[in-house]
């Protein structure tokens, strides 16, 4: 699944790894001198994050780089999924397929390939 | 865009299987192994359905669209092989069990550019235990008589395959190649019946005398060949993945202008996928059928079945065992091969390693220096 570029801000990256946003660190050094404000700004690095969603807007992914110019996911287990949903549409196709098919087993069948599709459609994306 | 040209275009569609009568007396044979059940009401293909068909091909055919004549028998309603190449110009082939080959047909389809590319026969005894007509007597007289006919022609002669169906209880695999290259085909397929059972160590004998019949060479088969050469590199030789492909490329016509994914989808209800003058009107099948069979051997789904994993033929394993259709009339799952195919694929992979090795125990052998290396065994 490819993802899209998102909401893009400066933000100071501390050395755990977190993230703190630009407001916060210039409330820090707001009434410093000089000095002490490079000396403040100096335990974080400052960065540009990119927020990366999926085709429903769900932010999937952060980069801090901006020589990131895409990033494409496989949604963990989409194997294992895929042979789950196949398994679940194959029985649908089989029950409605007899001449004694209940419109409960239509129902299901159109379910399992609505559930497929979307499926699919994510991991093509 | 047209959601069947869509589709169409996706499953890469260029030919039509043609079943131009189906049910009870479809067939002018009724052979103990055919997987079609020819049960039911007779029905026959009309022209105008004919014609449709083919107009159908050719609006959603992808490259060159071809038809192909199979089912039931197709020489039993010729004026519709007629009909179709005075309607088209586009390559016409058929399967046939040769009951019903004439001199007469034999020239108008070498005039009309009409392609036999497999008459189905067994050969002698074997082929009278099985391949009888309808009123059962024997058919390999006539069958073999017509056979001999058809070689005549240096056109038929240069793309038939005899098609020879092999069942479980009879394992001499050397006599029924003799028949069949006795007739004169120079191209000779014996098709394991999987649906029958096999024993994995007589397929192997039946294999082995095969080979020394050949001295240990080159067969007729180019199924045997394959096999034999995908051993001899063994090592490198690819996983097989995938080979039955239902619903990629051929689609079949019922003589009611029903569309099914491929032949053994024709009498159920499961494979139907639409009409000719609909198109696609139930996309269910590519995704439940075609796009779940392809999962067979892939990180999806690496051992269908739990003996699959230690198998010692598993690399040569073709997909489906061939035929989701056959797997799913046997087993009820396109997902499970019949015993029958894993016992028979065991069997002729171990003979076809001993024949590997005695291959290229014929080759010249390695030769020193750098010509030794590029030509030699080295």
């Amino acid at each position: 699944m490819k993802l899209r570029r998102g909401e893009t801000k400066v933000g100071y990256l501390t050395g755990d790894g977190g993230t703190v946003e630009r407001g916060v660190v210039l409330g820090m050094v707001q009434g410093k001198t000089l000095a002490e404000g490079k000396e403040i700004v100096s335990g974080y690095e400052k960065v540009t994050e990119t927020v990366w969603i999926d085709k429903r807007g769900e932010p999937q992914a952060i980069s801090h780089d901006p020589s990131v110019v895409s990033i494409s996911i496989k949604p963990g287990n989409a194997e294992e999924r895929q042979r789950e949903l196949l398994d679940e549409l194959k029985a649908g196709l089989e029950a409605i397929s007899k001449d004694d098919a209940s419109l409960d087993d239509i129902r299901r069948a159109l379910a399992a390939q609505i559930a497929y599709s979307e499926f699919m459609e994510l991991v093509n994306d | 865009m047209d959601k069947t040209k869509e589709i169409a275009t996706k499953q890469g569609l260029n030919r039509l299987l043609l079943f131009t009568e189906t049910g009870e007396g479809a067939c002018n044979m009724a052979c103990q192994y055919c997987f079609l059940g020819k049960a039911g009401s007779n029905q026959k293909m009309t022209v105008e359905i004919l014609h449709k068909a083919i107009d159908f091909l050719n609006l959603y055919a992808v490259g060159q669209p071809s038809l192909h004549f199979f089912g039931t028998e197709p020489l039993k309603n010729w004026d519709l092989i007629v009909a179709a190449r005075e309607y088209t110009n586009m390559m016409i082939s058929l399967t046939t069990n040769g009951v019903a080959l004439t001199k007469e047909r034999i020239d108008w389809m070498d005039n009309n550019n009409v392609k036999v590319y497999i008459l189905s026969l067994d050969g002698g005894e074997e082929h009278n235990a099985n391949r009888i007509l309808r009123n059962n007597t024997p058919s390999w007289e006539v069958v073999s008589k017509n056979a001999q006919l058809l070689l005549q022609s240096p056109k038929q002669r240069s793309w038939v395959t005899a098609r020879g169906t092999w069942s479980g209880h009879d394992y001499d695999l050397v006599g029924r190649f003799g028949e069949l290259e006795g007739l004169g085909f120079p191209s000779v397929q014996v098709v394991p019946d999987v649906t029958g059972s096999f024993e994995r160590d007589k397929v192997k004998d039946a294999y082995l005398e095969l080979g020394e019949y050949y001295a240990w060479g080159a067969t007729p088969s180019k199924f045997v060949n394959d096999m034999v050469q995908r051993v001899m590199d063994e090592e490198n030789a690819k996983q097989e993945g995938n080979k039955c492909g239902t619903g990629r490329g051929i689609w079949a016509v019922s003589p009611d202008g029903s569309l099914s994914l491929c032949q053994l989808y024709e009498e159920s209800t499961v494979g139907k996928i639409g009409d000719i003058w609909n198109g696609i009107t139930s996309e269910m099948p590519f995704a439940a059928i075609s796009e779940r069979v392809n999962t067979y051997h892939t990180d999806i789904n690496p051992y269908p079945k739990p003996e699959c994993e230690g198998c010692t033929a598993y690399k040569h394993c073709q997909g489906v065992g061939w035929c989701a259709g056959i797997n799913r009339q046997v087993n009820g799952d396109e997902l499970v091969a019949p015993d029958g195919y894993c016992e028979h694929l065991i069997g002729m992979v171990e003979a076809c390693r001993i024949w590997a090795d005695k291959q290229r125990g014929r080759l010249p052998k390695p030769r020193a220096g750098i010509l030794g290396h590029l030509y030699g065994r080295g």
